[in-house]
């Protein structure tokens, strides 16, 4: 158990920046992902921390000792691969148990750990199978057992959920975060998929094109993204584009296509500020008769009907960019039908003010 | 070096004089050209009974005054000239029969009819020239005549053709339907399919199986000359595997030591030409089957294949020169002053090890640059990851995953070594020999075939043996080797 510490660090290749001066610390024994789009680099950070390459700049401490420089054999790290790379001429109790042979560990040692380890991953007795014999899942905790085997103080874990099916990848989300309460070791997980991150980690840091955005818990980084980018990244998000016309007690209003809206003001926004106010698809609702702020007027499109919600579109500043609305199923849905005028209204404490910046790609 | 010459079984020693009679003409007289000849009256066997011919020397032969003025073909039935094919088809196992002179021509009827016209012996002369001719060279057969066919026939066979013409195609359709069933002829179409399965057989017999069928026959025959073939002696024998146990019958030792001993050593050698081939060139197909890509790749590629294209002889003659005593090396080495007087590097075999390691390296590189390029990085990184060291990433990951490669590899380099001949005969030590060489004498000095053949196959199969049992050892399939 050991917390990892990522001091100014940057890595460049050539001309090529993928990491732009990271600096965080990941708690002992926390599950912490890094989620951004491919390309943010992410992986490269992983890569890092495990000693395949090295930051051009900066300095990364695991459990407070220097390891800039020293090999990935030589951390006390093990990385599971996005394709796991277990090794196919072995059995599986031989590829749990690598890393104890490579320690010069005795054979029935070895095997003993290695079938405690199939145990821990609910796989008892298969150590005498080939890998191909095994199921992507059951693939997937081998992988993890292999990396446990050597009693790492960090696990490092690239997409490793990437190549399973969607039912598949949320059993094993749940049993990814059960392995580590149990064996309460710090887990540095890798992701592009935001519903992964939100439900396993402790913290997130989002990522974009090299540079951290934000880091936070699940709900910190839904509730309040400090960044254009990861407001439009995680979940989704309706974005007002305008000029601040006032900040006050926390608050801006924003002089939007739809008129003055108001939202919070975390990030320091000024009059005269170029900005998006963020609003969620849920946190919008159909005004009051007697509501005055927060309200404007649009047409509905079209309405999706998903059971639990309803999908509302309504037109937006243009018509690439519909506004969404999503109404919760209270058993009587009473909504305008598409193509009626409604009036819109959101509690200024839902929406975000955010400097205007770079969005991600939808 | 004495037994190894396969001279032993060669035709007897040249006779001391040689006669020579000139314009010697026998009965029946002949009314031909070329003034006159001999008309040979020997029984057509072949056989020693004729003075003459058990002296006619197969090529590579003792020479006998007789043979280079024979008239080449026309004497096929004298029973002189069968003996004679330039490439060294074997003699018959005559008994020294004593040389011929003017007196042992017991068996010839010899009538000369001008002998004003011989030659007299001048004093200190001690050769003769005879000149033998058979009737046919002097009148050869006239071409039998062709007989013209004639209208009926032709009527005949027009009308035949046009009768069984509507059955035969009736036939050939159903023929053709049922070849078409086949899935094999319905992927490729009829026509490429029978070119693919007429020269793919045709490959298979006549270029693989038929030569070695035969060959392995060959190996259980005596060395009998061709007139004997089908005789009451041609049968099979064990003598030629016998002859490489045990030598001959008289010798001192009960084994033949000395095939065998080089048997074992070109076996050896191979082995560890195999082995050095084997350490150079895995690391060199590991840098470029995982580390590097693109242009650089494609540049040492370049350079590992061009330097193949210089021939297999010029490579092993400059590498003579290299070598030499007075070579390059040993000038530079002597230059430097590591050693002062000259190394022989052939008496030591490192110019034969260098040659033939040097000869195979593309055969041993491509098999596991082929074989590690599969192999997924991420599988070395995670072993390092694990902690494991670079000698343990390729011993326990890299090379289990390249092993058919490397069987691949090292079967063809150990096969060609085994088999080479041009590096041992122009590298080779002068007191070494390589099998080969003693397989290529029995061949082409020795002129005994069978011998030469039961060799080839003794090396053939023990080389096969030895590699089935290294692929036991390392659990290697067949069906590996040949790619997945």
């Amino acid at each position: 158990m050991s917390s990892v510490e990522l001091d100014h660090i940057s890595i460049r290749f050539g001309d090529f920046t993928a990491v732009d001066d990271a600096h965080l610390t990941i708690e002992s024994g926390e599950f912490f992902s890094f989620l951004g789009p491919s390309g943010c680099g992410k992986t490269t950070i992983l890569r890092a921390v495990s000693g395949f390459n090295d930051p051009t700049e900066g300095t990364i401490r695991i459990g407070s000792k220097d390891v800039t420089g020293s090999g990935p054999n030589q951390r006390p790290t093990a990385l599971i691969f996005q394709n796991l790379a277990l090794f196919p001429l072995m059995t599986v109790a031989d590829n749990i148990a690598f890393g104890l042979e490579v320690r010069g560990i005795k054979y029935n040692e070895r095997r003993r750990r290695a079938d405690e380890l199939l145990n821990l991953i609910a796989l008892p007795g298969q150590g005498d199978k080939m890998v191909s014999e095994l199921s992507g899942g059951q693939r997937q905790r081998v992988a993890i057992a292999r990396a446990l085997a050597v009693e790492p103080e960090v696990l490092l874990l690239d997409e490793p959920l990437s190549a399973l099916d969607l039912k598949l990848r949320q059993h094993m989300r749940t049993e990814l975060r059960t392995i580590q309460r149990r064996v309460g070791i710090t887990f540095i997980y890798i992701t592009h998929d935001q519903g992964e991150a939100l439900t396993m980690s402790d913290r997130i840091a989002v990522m974009s094109a090299g540079i951290v955005q934000q880091i936070g818990d699940g709900s910190e980084i839904y509730n309040y993204p400090s960044t254009s980018f990861v407001a439009s990244f995680v979940g989704e998000n309706n974005p007002f584009r305008g000029t601040v016309a006032k900040a006050d007690n926390g608050h801006a209003v924003i002089d939007s296509h739809f008129g003055p809206l108001r939202g919070v003001n975390r990030q320091g926004l000024k009059e005269g500020d170029d900005a998006l106010l963020f609003v969620r698809p849920e946190n919008l609702h159909v005004a009051k008769s007697d509501t005055t702020e927060n309200v404007f007027e649009t047409t509905i499109l079209k309405e999706e009907f998903e059971g639990s919600f309803m999908h509302v579109f309504m037109a937006g500043e243009d018509e690439e960019k519909d506004l969404k609305l999503a109404v919760s199923n209270d058993g009587e849905l009473d909504f305008p039908a598409p193509g009626e005028p409604v009036r819109v209204t959101f509690n200024p404490d839902r929406g975000i003010a955010l400097p205007y910046g770079e969005m991600a790609d939808e | 070096m004495n037994k190894a010459g396969p001279n032993e079984d060669g035709p007897a020693q040249a006779p001391a004089s040689l006669i020579e009679v000139a314009q010697i003409q026998i009965a029946p007289k002949l009314p031909s050209a070329g003034g006159s000849v001999i008309a040979p009256q020997l029984p057509s066997t072949g056989g020693s009974s004729g003075g003459i011919t058990p002296q006619l020397p197969s090529a590579g032969g003792s020479s006998s005054g007789i043979s280079p003025q024979l008239p080449s073909a026309g004497g096929s039935s004298s029973g002189i000239a069968p003996q004679l094919p330039g490439s060294g088809v074997p003699t018959p196992p005559a008994p020294a029969a004593p040389a011929p002179s003017h007196k042992s021509g017991a068996g010839l009827n010899i009538t000369i009819t001008n002998p004003e016209n011989l030659p007299r012996l001048a004093p200190g002369q001690n050769e003769l020239k005879l000149i033998i001719a058979s009737p046919e060279a002097v009148a050869p057969a006239p071409p039998p005549k062709v007989e013209g066919l004639g209208f009926w026939e032709v009527f005949l066979a027009l009308v035949a053709a046009l009768v069984i013409a509507p059955y035969v195609q009736k036939e050939a359709g159903k023929w053709f339907a049922s070849v078409n069933a086949i899935d094999f002829v319905k992927k490729n179409g009829i026509v490429i399919s029978g070119y693919l399965i007429f020269f793919s057989a045709g490959w298979m017999v006549f270029m693989i199986v038929l030569p070695q069928l035969y060959m392995l026959d060959f190996s259980f025959r005596f060395n009998l000359p061709p007139a004997d073939y089908g005789g009451p002696d041609d049968v099979y024998t064990l003598k030629n595997y016998e002859y490489l146990l045990f030598g001959r019958k008289g010798d001192e030792d009960l084994f033949n030591w000395l095939h065998l001993a080089v048997f074992t050593k070109t076996i050896f050698a191979s082995v560890i030409v195999t082995v050095i081939d084997f350490a150079l060139c895995y690391p060199i197909a590991y840098f470029m089957a995982q580390s590097v890509a693109g242009k650089h790749q494609r540049l040492l590629f370049l350079c590992l294949l061009m330097p193949f294209w210089v021939n297999e002889i010029l490579r092993a003659f400059a590498f003579k020169l290299i070598f030499a005593q007075q070579g390059i090396l040993n000038v530079a080495m002597m230059g430097l002053g590591l050693w002062d007087t000259p190394f022989d590097f052939f008496k030591a075999d490192v110019a034969l090890f260098t040659g033939l390691t040097y000869a195979y390296i593309l055969l041993m590189i491509f098999p596991l640059y082929n074989a590690i390029e599969s192999l997924d990085h991420n599988q070395i990184e995670a072993a390092r990851d694990l902690g494991a060291s670079w000698f343990r990433i390729h011993l326990r990951v890299v090379m289990p995953y390249a092993k058919p490669g490397i069987a691949s590899g090292c079967t063809m380099v150990f096969m060609l070594s085994a088999g080479a001949l041009a590096a041992p005969n122009i590298l080779g030590g002068p007191s070494s020999l390589w099998f080969t060489q003693i397989i290529y004498q029995w061949y082409n000095t020795g002129g005994n075939w069978p011998q030469g053949s039961a060799y080839a196959f003794v090396l053939l199969i023990a080389c096969i043996i030895f590699v089935r049992i290294m692929m036991r050892v390392f659990k290697v399939g067949l069906g590996e080797i040949a790619g997945r």
